[in-house]
């Protein structure tokens, strides 16, 4: 794939091997070694720091998804697979997978397309249109937490602006977050409004790769604007298309601080996602083998999203 | 990396021009004014806000300085410790993932190693026996040790011409970028078990390790297809010329993908500015981020909207200045790694 520049390094202290200096012995020992002592100092650091953050954590956390521990006592107690049987049977489970599918549908599916109608709008050569690219993408580098914050105050039905709005066009607001339904329409739609800059400008950047020469072709063979874009943009986009989908599913299976700010989990259960499940059972409950177990669940679910994206994109014709 | 702006190539028709202002005119409307009234907000006496909205300043409410006195001066440092602690755990977590990222990333890139993978998974089950000791209450000192004596042993005899297939730069690469996908509450709970008992809970350092655990396979990720683009000819005639490897790196490597290692930065230091999970975690009083502030405050002065928005505003004021430069970053392909892996 790429050449190595070892070739010509070896050759060059081949050059310089005559051991006619003092350092003859270190000029051995580089030749035996060659440069896995760099190598080995550039890579073992973050190779390390894997290990011990990552890759210890997912085996300690096994281990305590199948033991009955409060975090606090001096020792924990082997259940076995019992709290896998209890994820099964608890119907505030259930609910939650329900919820976390919600979530994930909403907001990837929101996300991605919104994203590919902001791109190809913010693609066409409009005055301003710098300004908005930025508009677009801004919130998306704002903190959960700030965000959630306030929208808090824009959705209160006392004294918010949507109230407001919604007193001129004659309607009353709901208590949009204090709501059994519509707290987790509520929640997708601010996650949304966060996150939204960030597919659509990696849209623009696709759209930026796709060769001139494409168009140009289609509109000589008589295409229009629909079948330029069924038939070019489309297939070209396919790739990120599938990157953005298995990324913002992701991202999405990791939202807490807007979640924990806008609804606390709540109207009872309405919008606990898995991971707030998690955060629940381990340190509101104290439950902590639940928590890993539940932990264990989601990290599976990640694994295999992960794994279908290297599958399929195996499949796909890259269009470099 | 020539970076010109460059836009569809066909014009819009006038109508399609409408719709299209028309469309992103409301979603600019959407984002912005949450900021706009944020930002007075700020301003606005309890009276302002408690007798339903106003919404322009001198002619709607009389504009007061209040909130800013009491979140900077009576507040004081309760505001300021936990900006100061977001500002230096982001600052640092953010040059040393980027240190570590770009050396892994460079290594990965230009070394062609192979480890056996009989070699790896031999020292895989080495550490696992280290571990297995340590949780059986032997010293750490001498399970690592002696793990890997007898690693380098078995290495060294048996498995001296075992052959097998081969791990290859682009499999170590794969793996740490695959962390990614790893939610960190999946692994948050042993992650806080380990620093309590390194007596490390609510510090600055164990924050600042945490991130750069967790921001550095995105960084190897975005690095990795930046590095690629630097032509190695230009590295050749370096070594033809006399420079050592380090020399390399220093002088041609490293200036040449400024431009990358400045987006990916930017970046990381986002994500670790708004980080809230693991904060939620590792910190409590001491060592509390803004992000942690505002979510808690919320909590306790939930309708005191005017010392939320200066919160608020103090904590997203500096990012919004990046996410302009990251934008164009972003836009011009110049973050896209993985898209093309």
């Amino acid at each position: 794939m790429e050449r190595s520049i070892d070739v010509v390094e070896r050759e060059r202290m081949a050059k310089m091997a005559t051991p006619t200096t003092s350092n003859a012995l270190l000029l051995h020992l580089r030749r035996r070694l060659g440069d896995w002592p760099l190598f080995v100092l550039l890579v073992a650091p973050n190779l390390l720091l894997l290990a011990v953050f990552t890759y210890w954590p997912l085996v300690y956390n096994a281990y305590l998804s199948l033991m009955q521990w409060d975090l606090i006592s001096p020792s924990k107690l082997f259940v076995g697979l019992e709290n896998y049987r209890f994820l099964l049977e608890d119907s505030e489970f259930r609910e939650v997978s329900r919820n976390t599918v919600v979530f994930t549908v909403g907001t990837v599916g929101g996300t991605v397309v919104l994203g590919l109608l902001f791109a190809l709008l913010l693609d066409q050569p409009l005055r301003g249109i710098a300004l908005a690219r930025g508009v677009v993408f801004a919130p998306y580098v704002l903190s959960g937490a700030a965000v959630a914050v306030f929208w808090v105050n824009m959705l209160n039905p006392r004294f918010g602006v949507v109230a407001e709005v919604a007193s001129w066009l004659g309607t009353v607001s709901p208590d949009w977050l204090n709501h059994p339904r519509l707290a987790m329409v509520a929640v997708i739609l601010v996650y949304i409004w966060k996150n939204v800059g960030f597919t659509t400008i990696v849209y623009l950047a696709g759209l930026q790769r796709i060769p001139k020469e494409l168009y140009e072709a289609a509109t000589v063979d008589g295409a229009g604007m629909l079948e330029r874009f069924r038939f070019v943009t489309m297939p070209q986009l396919g790739p990120i298309t599938l990157f953005l989908v298995v990324v913002s599913t992701i991202s999405s299976f990791q939202a807490f601080d807007l979640i924990k700010v806008l609804t606390d989990g709540g109207p009872v259960n309405a919008t606990t996602t898995l991971l707030f499940y998690i955060w629940e059972q381990g340190f509101v409950a104290f439950n902590a083998g639940r928590a890993a177990a539940a932990a264990v669940v989601l990290f599976a679910l990640l694994a295999v999203i992960s794994l279908l994206q290297v599958r399929i994109g195996e499949r796909r014709v890259s269009y470099d | 990396m020539a970076l010109r702006w460059r836009t569809s190539p066909t014009t819009p028709t006038p109508l399609g021009a409408i719709i299209s202002y028309l469309i992103l005119g409301f979603w600019t409307f959407v984002v912005l004014f949450p900021l706009y009234w944020l930002v007075i907000t700020a301003f606005k006496l309890p009276v302002h806000v408690n007798e339903g909205p106003t919404y322009i300043p001198f002619a709607d409410f009389q504009p007061s300085l209040h909130a800013w006195r009491y979140i900077l001066v009576d507040l004081g440092n309760d505001t300021l410790r936990p900006y100061l602690n977001t500002v230096v755990v982001g600052v640092t977590s953010s040059i040393l993932t980027l240190m570590f990222g770009a050396a892994a990333t460079y290594g990965l890139s230009r070394f062609t190693y192979r480890v056996r993978l009989a070699t790896a998974l031999l020292f895989l089950g080495f550490a696992v026996l280290a571990a297995v000791g340590i949780q059986l209450g032997l010293p750490w000192q001498l399970a690592v040790a002696g793990g890997l004596g007898a690693f380098a042993l078995a290495r060294a005899g048996a498995l001296r011409r075992v052959g097998g297939p081969r791990l290859g730069n682009a499999d170590i690469a794969f793996w740490m970028i695959s962390q990614r996908m790893l939610p960190p509450v999946a692994i948050v709970i042993p992650i806080y078990i380990l620093f309590q008992r390194l007596g490390m809970l609510d510090t600055r350092p164990a924050l600042v390790v945490a991130y750069v655990a967790a921001n550095l396979p995105i960084a190897v990720w975005l690095l990795r297809d930046y590095f690629r683009t630097i032509p190695l000819e230009l590295e050749e005639s370096a070594a033809i010329d006399g420079a050592n490897r380090y020399q390399i790196l220093w002088r041609i490597v490293l200036p040449l993908s400024l431009p990358g290692l400045v987006a990916t930065f930017l970046f990381i230091f986002v994500l670790a500015w708004n980080e809230y999970l693991l904060a939620l975690f590792l910190s409590s009083a001491k060592a509390q981020t803004m992000p942690l502030l505002v979510a808690a405050q919320n909590a306790t002065r939930g309708p005191q909207w005017w010392y939320m928005s200066v919160l608020i505003l103090l904590m997203i004021g500096p990012v919004i200045a990046l996410a302009i430069v990251l934008e164009r970053y972003i836009a011009r392909g110049l973050l896209l790694g993985a898209v093309r892996g």
